[in-house]
């Protein structure tokens, strides 16, 4: 479930093959393993509170996503700059107080100039000081990598939760409300709205339907690979 | 020793720069969530007087007309909120009062508005709930809302009598609730009827 470590040999083709550049070469096979085989959400079932609690809309899950990026890539990148002067048996309450005050920030700038969505959004963007995905790559990728692969890791890790929950905010939105970013598209006319979707069991079926997506999609290119 | 030295100064140094970080950052915003919520609690009460507002206005904007055209008091347990209009001499031709109560989550917070004989609904809007959403969430819904227009508070005896109730609602003292929120509807009528309580006070 956890990261594989990156085989050299494998990822050479990434900038091309030339083993330098803006992260030696490795940027492209370090965004696909983070965003794709390894997807935080759909394939390591992380992260999955925010994922089931904030997309019964498909703008609220772009926010949340765009937060989640912007925390996972800041607070990972600052961690990485401090790995090595870091002492380890603080290590832990240090990225924990590092994570928490890219939240902090991302939450004052919501509550200040998107008032709207951080109400809608409640407690879950303060609650990504828990969220897994962001500790999990910290401790996973960002203390052993240089910052600027751990800025291409967290992106990916953003870009791959900020997706999934985009899928499940689109299905939510438009069966639960017939809407899509706000705007009418299935007429209340015609399409009676599927309460269910609106509630908690909707994002658990969306959520399920999505992973066992996920699974079928990469079985399939293991064995054809 | 030495080793333990780093790691407190290491902490220190990092508790020191996030703190300071923080409060920056809380000084900076705190102007701009303070106009939020005192903009979000105009909108609301603009919205149950009946004043026309620009939906997407700013906090200065809606403060403007706040300014010009409400009057605020404070009457008993409430915050009553008259529209005075044009002219300030003029007899107040509809109040809005603030109204709280349990819900099922966590507290209701709404505005009411209020005919001049005080007892006659116009309009009601919840702006502050924790009610599921899809179902109790339901209650800041126009189509719920619009119901209360013109209903009563109290009976003829002056005893608060609103009621919500599951379905077939009749007469100027009951409202349809929302299926599947029964305990959200029974606590928005427990409201109204504090509500009417609480003017009775002010009225003695």
């Amino acid at each position: 479930m956890s990261t594989a470590p990156l085989d050299p040999a494998a990822t050479a083709e990434g900038c091309g093959g030339c083993g330098k550049g803006f992260c030696d070469g490795k940027g492209r096979a370090i965004f696909k393993e983070t965003s794709w085989t390894s997807n935080p959400v759909a394939v390591q079932t992380l992260g999955i509170c925010p994922a089931l609690a904030v997309t019964t809309r498909l703008e609220n899950s772009l926010v949340m996503g765009a937060a989640m990026i912007f925390v996972c890539v800041g607070s990972t990148f600052m961690l990485s700059l401090l790995r090595h002067t870091t002492p380890r048996r603080i290590r832990l309450i240090a990225s924990v107080a590092i994570i928490a005050t890219f939240v902090i920030l991302i939450d004052q700038f919501l509550q200040a100039f998107y008032w709207e969505m951080s109400r809608q959004l409640g407690p879950y963007v303060g609650l990504i000081i828990t969220n897994c995905v962001v500790l999990g790559r910290a401790e996973a990728f960002a203390m052993q990598n240089k910052p600027q692969l751990a800025f291409v890791d967290a992106l990916a890790a953003g870009i791959g939760f900020t997706t999934i929950l985009a899928i499940v905010g689109f299905f939510r939105e438009l069966l639960g409300e017939g809407t899509l970013l706000g705007y009418v598209v299935l007429h209340p006319d015609w399409y009676t709205k599927n309460l269910v979707m609106v509630l908690a069991p909707g994002a658990f079926v969306v959520m399920g339907f999505l992973i066992a997506l996920f699974n079928w999609v990469q079985q399939k290119d293991v064995q054809g690979s | 020793m030495k080793d333990n030295l780093y790691t407190l100064g290491y902490a220190i140094a990092i508790g020191t720069i996030c703190a300071g970080l923080l409060t920056a950052a809380a000084e900076f915003s705190a102007p701009f969530r303070e106009a939020n919520q005192r903009a979000d609690e105009m909108r609301n009460i603009l919205a149950v007087l009946e004043i026309p507002f620009e939906p997407r206005a700013s906090a200065e904007e809606l403060t403007a007309v706040f300014d010009q055209q409400v009057r605020q008091e404070t009457k008993g347990a409430m915050d009553a909120y008259f529209l005075v209009g044009e002219d300030p001499q003029a007899k107040p031709e509809l109040v809005a009062v603030n109204v709280v109560g349990r819900g099922l989550w966590g507290p209701i917070r709404g505005f009411v508005s209020l005919e001049p004989d005080w007892d006659t609904i116009r309009q009601v809007a919840f702006h502050d709930h924790n009610e599921t959403p899809g179902l109790g969430a339901e209650i800041s819904q126009a189509s719920f809302l619009d119901q209360f227009r013109g209903k009563r508070l109290t009976d003829d005896d002056g005893k608060p009598a609103l009621q919500v109730v599951a379905s077939g609602a009749e007469g100027p003292w009951q409202v349809d609730g929302l299926s599947g929120a029964t305990i959200t509807c029974d606590r928005v009528g427990d409201l109204m009827r504090d509500l009417a309580r609480k003017i009775q006070e002010v009225r003695e």
